[in-house]
C-alpha cells in the first residue's frame, strides 16, 4: 500500500513537472475555461428579442391597428407592415418567419358581428425553425384575446420558481461550467498515455513493474488539481461577473465536481489507452467529448424530450449528471438528499471508467 | 501556378495513408452517419413532455376537464399528484415542472365571483421553456372555459377566427430543423480535424522537412491537402444525405446540385481554417487544441443551439465570421425551402470570402523554412 | 576540378544563438566531402542552409556558381537531401513512398518505377516494394530513404548522419552505395560520427561550436597532427583549440 502510494506520487510529480513546463497546457487548463465562460456568458442569450413579423393589412382599421399595437408592446415582437400578398417569397429569402394577414373586412366584422362572416386573422409560419414557430404560436392567441375579448373574469397568479426574473444567464452559465470543464478535462488527459506510447517512454515505465492503475491514478492527480482550480475560478466568475445566485451546498457542489473531473479524466485516459496513437485519440475524443456534451447532456435540449432509449443512453454521460447537480445547487437550493441519484450515478461512472481503463491497459509491448 | 501532377501525387498519398488504417475508415465513414442518426432521433427543441400536476377538489368538473385538455394537447404529461398543502415539494423534487392549483371551493364558483384564487407555479430554470409553458396553460384554460361556459361572461366565444398555416414543416418536426444543422456540424468537425491533424503530423514526424526540400511550392502542398480532404468531406456529406433520406425521410427540396455547391464552398473554407490552425501549431496536440478553440464557438454560435439573432448587437460580428453559421442558413433554406438564389448568394459569398482570406493568410504564414 | 559548392563567410543565427559562425569552404565536383563534429556543432544547420531550408544571417552560398538564396527554387531539383530524421511515411509502402517523392520532382510513374528498380538492384536490396515501411529494419529504412532522395538523379546529395543507429553490415552496404554514386560523378556531402566512415571521404571538415577547425584529406589531417589514426588526430585538433 505504502509502495503504491509512493509510485503514484512519483508519476504525479513527473506529470506535474510536464504540465508546469508546458505553457500551452497551462494556458489551456487555466485560461481557456475562464475565457470561454465569460465570452459565452455575455454572448449567449436564450430569450428571443424582437422577432420580426410581417403584417399585411389590406384595409387598416382602428381595430386591426390595435392588434398590431399589442404585438409590438413588449420587446418580443417587431411587427412591420408590408404590402405584398406573397409570404412565400419572404420565407424563401429568410426575411421573416412570421407573416400575419389581416382580413380585408376585419374592421367591419369585428365591430358589427355578423353570423355569416366572422373577423379573420391568418398566420403563416415558417416551420423550418420549429422552436421559434412554436414560441410564436403559443403567444399569438393570448395576444388576440387580450386585444378583443372582454376582460377575463378570472386571473391566474403566476409564480416562476427558482428563476423568478426569467434570466436566461442563470440557465446557461451553470450549464456552460459543466460543458467546458468536462471538455477540457477529457482533452487534456486523452493524449497523455498515447504520447508516452508514441515516444517510447512507456516501455521504461512498464519495465519498473508499476501497475496500470498506479500509472492512471498518478496521471489523473495533477490534472485533477489543475481542473479543480479552474472550476473554482470559473465558479467565482459566474458569481461575480454574471451574478448567478448559488443557493445550494457549496461543499456538495465541490465534491461532485471532484468526482466529475475524475470521471472525465478517466474517460480521456480510457480513450488514450485504446487509441495508443495521438491522431486516433484526437479523432475519437473530439466527437466523444464535444458533440454529446453539448447536445445530449441536457445543456440546452431537454433530456425529458428524448425518446426513452436515448434517455437511458444519456446515463453514460458524466456531463448529464453534473448538469443536474450544477443547476440544482445553483438555482434550486438542492442538497445531497435531493441529488443523491445524480451523485451516485456520477460516482459509479467514475469508478467504472477508471477500472475499465486499467483493465484495457496493455502491459506488453506487442503492437 | 500549382501543378496538377503534384496535387494528384498528394491525393494518392493522403488517400493511401487514410485508408490503410481500419479505425480511421470507421471514423470517417461510419461515425458521421452514426452521429447524425443518434442526435437526429434524440434531439428535439420543441417544448413538450411538460409534466404538470393539477390540484383541485374532487367535485370540480371544470377543473377536471381542463386537466383532460392539457393531456390531450400533446404538450403535457401527467405528473405525480400532490397534496394541496405541500405542492411546492413536487417541484423541488423535480417530479413536476408545473403545478396548477385550483381554488378549493371549485373553479366555477371562483370564476363567477371574479376573484383570483388560481395559482400556476412553473420551474423557471430554463426561462424560455417556462414562458412557453405559461402560454400553453393560459391558452388551453381560456379555450376550455369559453367552450364549457358558453353563456357566462367569462365564456364568450373568442371574437376572432385564427387561421394558422405552417409552411415547410407543418407538424413542426424537430428533425427537419436538426438534421440539416447536424449535417453541417459533422461535416465541419471532420474536415477541420482531418486536415489539421494531417498537416501537423507531417511537421511532428519530420516528413515536412522532406516536402520543403523538394521543389514544390507552399500552394501546392496546401492545395494538395485541401483537395484530398475536400473529396473525403464530400463522401462524408453524400453518405449523410442518403442517411437523412433513408432514416428520416428528408429530401433536399432545392436539389442535390445546390446542396453540393454550398457544401463545396464550405468544405474549402473549413479546410482553410484547419490550414490556418496548423500553421500556428507545432505539434498534433496543439493542432487539436487549436481546432477545439475554433470548433467550440463555431458550433455554439451556429444557430442550432442558440438563435444567432439573440446575440447582443455588439458581439454579433462573431457569428458573422463563423463559416458554420452561413452553411446552416444555406442548408436549411436548400433542404426545406428549395434554395432561393438570393439566399444562396448571401451565404456563399461570405463563406468564400472567409475561406479565401484564411487560405491566403495561411499560405503567407506557412513557413517554407524550418 | 570545378567547385560545385562554394560557401563564403556563412553565418546562421537563431535568436541570440549562433549555430554556424562565419565558415568558408568549397566542395569539388564528384568528391565525397565529410563533415564531422559533436552534436550541436552546426553540421545539420549548414546542410539545411545549403538546401534553402533555413534563413541565413550573413554570407554567401553558391551551388554551381548560382547564389542559393536567390535561386532556391531552381536549385532544388539539382540537389538531394536526406535528413537525419526518418522522413518517409511509415504508414505507406516502399512503392507508394517512392511514387510520392518522385512526383514532387515531376517524374512520371514509369520513370520512378524504373529508377527505383535500378537503384535497388544497384545495392542488391531485396525487400518487396509493397512492404509497409513501418515494419522494416533500420538499415533497410535508411537505404529506402537514400533511394528516395536520389530518385530524381540530383548532382549533389546531402546526407545528414545517414548511418546513425544501423548495424555494421548495413553501414558497409550503405557506403558501397555512396562510393558508387561518387564514381558516377555525383558530389556527396555527408555528416557522420563514425571515424571509420570518415576514411571513405576525400576531404573532411571538422566542426566545433559553429566553426571549421580543420579541413583536409584524412591522410593530411593525420600527418599534420602527428597521429596514427583519425580519432587521435581529431582529439589533437580539439585540444589545440
Amino acid at each position: 500500500m505504502k509502495e503504491t502510494l509512493k509510485k503514484i506520487k512519483a508519476i504525479a510529480l513527473k506529470e506535474y513537472r510536464h504540465i508546469m513546463r508546458d505553457k500551452f497546457t497551462l494556458a489551456m487548463g487555466f485560461g481557456l475555461p475562464l475565457f470561454l465562460i465569460i465570452f459565452f456568458g455575455f454572448i449567449i442569450e436564450l430569450n428571443y428579442d424582437k422577432i420580426s413579423i410581417f403584417v399585411k393589412d389590406a384595409n387598416p382599421s382602428a381595430q386591426s391597428r390595435a392588434f398590431v399595437q399589442k404585438l409590438s408592446a413588449g420587446d418580443l415582437f417587431k411587427p412591420q407592415y408590408v404590402f405584398s400578398d406573397d409570404p412565400v417569397k419572404y420565407f424563401e429569402r429568410n426575411k421573416t418567419a412570421v407573416f400575419i394577414n389581416i382580413d380585408r373586412d376585419f374592421g367591419k366584422t369585428i365591430s358589427y358581428p355578423q353570423n355569416d362572416k366572422r373577423p379573420q386573422i391568418q398566420i403563416l409560419l415558417d416551420g423550418s425553425d420549429n422552436s421559434k414557430a412554436g414560441l410564436v404560436l403559443s403567444y399569438i392567441p393570448s395576444i388576440i384575446s387580450n386585444t378583443y375579448a372582454p376582460e377575463q373574469t378570472y386571473e391566474i397568479k403566476m409564480r416562476f420558481i427558482y428563476n423568478g426574473e426569467l434570466n436566461s444567464k442563470y440557465f446557461i452559465i451553470p450549464g456552460l461550467i459543466v460543458v467546458i470543464i468536462g471538455l477540457i478535462s477529457i482533452l487534456l488527459s486523452s493524449l497523455t498515455i498515447a504520447k508516452e506510447w508514441e515516444r517510447g517512454s512507456m516501455e521504461l515505465l512498464l519495465s519498473t513493474g508499476i501497475s496500470p492503475a498506479e500509472i492512471i491514478l498518478g496521471k489523473i492527480l495533477p490534472y485533477m488539481v489543475m481542473s479543480l482550480i479552474a472550476t473554482v475560478v470559473v465558479f467565482f466568475a459566474a458569481q461575480i461577473v454574471f451574478a448567478v445566485p448559488f443557493t445550494g451546498s457549496f461543499i456538495f457542489f465541490f465534491i461532485s465536481c471532484c468526482v466529475f473531473i475524475a470521471a472525465c479524466l478517466g474517460l480521456g485516459i480510457f480513450i488514450s489507452v485504446i487509441a495508443k496513437q495521438q491522431q486516433l485519440a484526437m479523432l475519437i475524443s473530439m466527437p466523444v467529448g464535444l458533440l454529446p456534451s453539448m447536445l445530449l447532456s441536457g445543456f440546452v435540449f431537454p433530456i425529458e424530450n428524448m425518446p426513452l432509449f436515448f434517455r437511458i443512453l444519456t446515463a453514460v454521460l458524466p456531463q448529464r449528471w453534473l448538469m443536474e447537480i450544477c443547476r440544482g445547487t445553483f438555482l434550486r437550493s438542492a442538497g445531497f438528499t435531493d441529488l443523491i441519484v445524480p451523485f451516485l450515478a456520477l460516482s459509479c461512472f467514475c469508478i467504472f471508467i477508471i477500472i475499465l481503463a486499467s483493465k484495457k491497459f496493455k502491459t506488453d509491448l506487442e503492437p | 501556378m500549382p501543378r496538377f501532377s503534384i496535387i494528384k501525387a498528394f491525393f494518392k498519398k493522403e488517400i493511401a495513408q487514410t485508408l490503410r488504417d481500419k479505425k480511421m475508415i470507421a471514423m470517417i465513414f461510419f461515425a458521421p452517419i452514426l452521429q447524425m442518426t443518434l442526435f437526429g432521433f434524440a434531439l428535439t427543441n420543441e417544448v413538450k413532455n411538460i409534466s404538470i400536476s393539477c390540484i383541485y377538489s374532487p367535485g370540480d368538473v371544470l377543473a377536471r376537464t381542463i386537466e383532460k385538455r392539457f393531456l390531450e394537447s400533446g404538450w403535457f404529461v401527467p405528473a405525480e399528484s400532490a397534496e394541496r398543502t405541500d405542492y411546492s415539494k413536487i417541484l423541488s423534487k423535480r417530479k413536476a415542472e408545473a403545478v396548477l392549483v385550483m381554488p378549493s371551493q371549485g373553479l366555477l364558483k371562483e370564476i363567477e365571483r371574479g376573484s383570483s384564487g388560481i395559482q400556476l407555479l412553473i420551474d423557471a430554470v430554463n426561462p424560455q421553456r417556462a414562458v412557453q409553458i405559461e402560454n400553453y396553460v393560459k391558452n388551453i384554460m381560456s379555450q376550455t372555459v369559453s367552450q364549457e361556459l358558453k353563456n357566462t361572461p367569462a365564456g364568450l366565444a373568442p371574437p376572432v377566427d385564427l387561421n394558422v398555416k405552417i409552411l415547410y414543416n407543418p407538424s413542426l418536426e424537430s428533425a427537419f430543423f436538426m438534421i440539416p444543422a447536424l449535417f453541417g456540424f459533422i461535416l465541419c468537425i471532420f474536415t477541420v480535424m482531418l486536415t489539421g491533424i494531417s498537416l501537423s503530423k507531417e511537421k511532428e514526424n519530420g516528413t515536412f522537412e522532406k516536402l520543403i526540400s523538394s521543389p514544390v511550392t507552399v500552394w501546392e502542398i496546401l492545395l494538395g491537402k485541401t483537395f484530398t480532404y475536400s473529396i473525403l468531406g464530400f463522401i462524408v456529406a453524400f453518405s449523410m444525405v442518403i442517411g437523412a433520406y433513408l432514416l428520416f425521410g428528408i429530401t433536399v427540396k432545392g436539389g442535390i446540385l445546390k446542396l453540393f455547391l454550398i457544401c463545396s464552398i464550405f468544405i474549402v473554407s473549413s479546410c482553410s481554417v484547419a490550414i490556418f490552425i496548423s500553421t500556428l501549431a507545432k505539434t498534433q496536440q496543439q493542432a487539436m487544441m487549436g481546432s477545439l478553440i475554433f470548433l467550440f464557438p463555431a458550433l455554439l454560435l451556429s444557430g442550432l443551439i442558440f438563435p444567432v439573432e439573440n446575440i447582443p448587437v455588439y458581439a454579433r460580428w462573431i457569428a458573422y465570421i463563423n463559416p458554420l453559421y452561413y452553411l446552416l442558413e444555406a442548408l436549411r433554406n436548400i433542404v426545406l425551402k428549395g434554395g432561393d438564389w438570393i439566399v444562396l448568394i448571401q451565404t456563399a459569398v461570405p463563406l468564400a470570402l472567409i475561406g479565401t482570406a484564411l487560405l491566403i493568410f495561411g499560405v503567407k504564414k506557412f513557413n517554407s523554412k524550418l | 576540378m570545378t567547385k560545385i559548392l562554394d560557401i563564403q563567410n556563412l553565418t546562421v543565427k537563431f535568436g541570440g544563438f549562433t549555430a554556424v559562425d562565419n565558415i568558408t569552404f568549397s566542395v569539388e565536383k564528384g568528391e565525397i566531402f565529410g563533415f564531422l563534429g559533436a552534436n550541436g556543432a552546426g553540421k545539420t544547420t549548414t546542410i539545411r542552409a545549403l538546401c534553402g531550408l533555413v534563413n541565413i544571417s550573413s554570407g554567401n552560398m553558391f551551388i554551381d556558381g548560382k547564389d542559393v538564396s536567390k535561386n532556391t527554387k531552381k536549385l532544388k531539383p539539382r540537389i538531394g537531401y536526406m535528413s537525419q530524421k526518418f522522413t518517409l511515411y511509415q504508414d505507406l509502402t516502399i512503392k507508394e513512398n517512392m511514387l510520392f517523392s518522385g512526383a514532387l520532382y515531376m517524374m512520371t510513374e514509369k520513370e520512378i518505377l524504373k529508377r527505383m528498380k535500378e537503384l535497388f538492384e544497384y545495392v542488391n536490396f531485396k525487400e518487396s516494394p509493397d512492404e509497409i515501411v513501418k515494419s522494416m529494419s533500420g538499415g533497410s529504412k535508411q537505404i529506402i530513404s537514400l533511394a528516395a532522395s536520389i530518385l530524381h538523379n540530383p548532382e549533389i546529395v546531402f546526407l545528414d548522419e545517414p548511418t546513425a543507429g544501423i548495424s555494421p553490415v548495413s553501414r558497409k552496404l550503405f557506403w558501397n552505395l555512396i562510393s558508387k554514386l561518387s564514381s558516377d560523378g555525383k558530389t556527396i556531402f555527408v555528416t557522420t560520427h563514425y571515424m571509420d566512415e570518415a576514411e571513405y571521404c576525400r576531404r573532411i571538415a571538422l566542426m566545433q561550436n559553429g566553426r571549421i577547425i580543420a579541413l583536409d584529406s584524412p591522410q593530411n589531417l593525420k600527418t599534420a597532427s602527428n597521429a596514427s589514426n583519425l580519432e587521435q588526430a581529431f582529439i589533437n585538433f580539439l585540444d589545440k583549440k
